[in-house]
């Protein structure tokens, strides 16, 4: 499982840097995000088209993050015997960012071979340090599992991205899931992640 | 593992929590001034560097083609028909410094007047060794005038506005009235509201 989720990230990082560098003037992809702002001391009329807003764009905007991975559960029954499995997991998230440090989100995710859903929502606070942006979330969440009632949880997440271009971002993320049943459910789920700003 | 739970999550509340508190501007660095850095839609150094560059450029293709031995020349008091605050001065001296510096012209200190007349008094009273002394008589007089005047039209429907400003400048010969070198900058500003704020 490990070797699939390291080939899914390095497909997901080449892919997004294929497809920024079809449409960069400046080689490498993330050197598009670094493109050099508009000057007042140019030709006469080198102003037109330029503005300020470049570096301060993180704010009002859209944003959905695909993401592929693994997910471990370990469940112990009422009895105490313990289970693990872990399978490969997928996964969509939209969210809206109002700053640049803070963004609300609904995401889905399924655990493929278990045939588990998540549904969630929650809020996503980031800091930048170009060109990487690291975030921590926090989501409420419904876990339905194929066999069993759906369970309420609580998921807090990690992660860490290289910001690709001005609205590509790839990484990696982790999250916890904390789902509360009378059973204890722990999850822990990793993946690579590969965003688009609007 | 729990207790790994329970970081995850006491780190994501601290985390979103800080991020909810009041915010200041403690994080800078210097920049390049002719760097376009548009922040609002009021008039910028960007604006004022904009126009001055037009009227340098200007005025010194105009003295090139002609045989005027570094023409005298006074500034106008400036004129801002705006509705906002248009710092003038800055804009002018901008210019006055350019040409000073292009040894292409000469500027008289209109402004210091006053003081210069207190201390023509001061320097005659006595106190001054006399070979030192300066006195009235030897000023130089002005031949031109430079005045300008900045007026602007702003169009706003909903979330969009457009701020258009036209900065004319001109040179008068004092002896004639007549208008001998004027020319014009026009700048077309296209802004979008956002929210700036939680």
């Amino acid at each position: 499982m490990l070797r699939w989720t390291m080939i899914a990230t390095l497909a997901l990082v080449t892919a997004a840097s294929a497809a920024d560098l079809t449409r960069s003037e400046y080689g490498p992809a993330w050197a598009l995000h670094a493109a050099k702002p508009g000057r007042t001391d140019g030709p006469e009329g080198s102003e037109y088209g330029k503005g300020g807003y470049g570096r301060f764009r993180g704010e009002g905007r859209f944003y959905i993050e695909g993401f592929l991975g693994s997910a471990t559960v370990d469940s112990d029954d009422e009895n105490g015997i313990g289970t693990s499995q872990t399978d490969l997991m997928a996964g969509l998230t939209a969210g809206y960012r109002v700053e640049d440090w803070l963004g609300f989100q609904l995401g889905y995710a399924r655990i493929a071979e278990q045939n588990a859903d998540f549904v969630s929502g929650g809020i996503r606070s980031s800091l930048g340090a170009d060109p990487f942006n690291y975030y921590a979330g926090l989501d409420a969440e419904i876990y339905s599992p194929e066999a069993g009632a759906r369970h309420f949880g609580i998921a807090p997440s990690i992660g860490a991205e290289i910001v690709l271009t001005d609205r590509i971002r790839a990484g990696l993320r982790f999250q916890r899931d904390i789902i509360f049943a009378d059973e204890s459910i722990d999850i822990n789920r990793f993946a690579a992640s590969l965003q688009f700003d609007f | 593992m729990k207790a790994l739970t329970l970081g995850l999550v006491l780190a994501s509340t601290l985390i979103l929590s800080a991020c909810g508190g009041p915010r200041a501007f403690t994080r800078g660095e210097y920049g390049d001034p002719n760097e376009i850095s548009m922040l609002d839609d009021k008039w910028n150094q960007n604006d004022m560097q904009l126009v001055a560059k037009k009227m340098i450029d200007s005025m010194e293709g105009w003295i090139d083609g002609r045989t005027i031995d570094k023409p005298v020349v006074i500034l106008e008091m400036p004129r801002n028909k705006t509705t906002e605050h248009i710092d003038m001065q800055a804009l002018y001296d901008h210019v006055k410094t350019a040409l000073i510096q292009s040894g292409k012209f000469t500027f008289l200190d209109k402004a210091a007047r006053r003081e210069i007349a207190e201390e023509y008094e001061y320097q005659e009273s006595g106190y001054v060794r006399e070979d030192e002394a300066q006195g009235p008589g030897n000023q130089r007089g002005a031949r031109y005038m430079m005045g300008g005047i900045i007026t602007s039209t702003i169009q706003q429907v909903g979330n969009e506005k457009v701020v258009y400003y036209k900065a004319t400048f001109e040179l008068t010969d004092i002896a004639t009235t007549e208008i001998v070198w004027t020319d014009h900058k026009e700048i077309t500003k296209h802004f979008e509201k956002k929210s700036i704020g939680f």
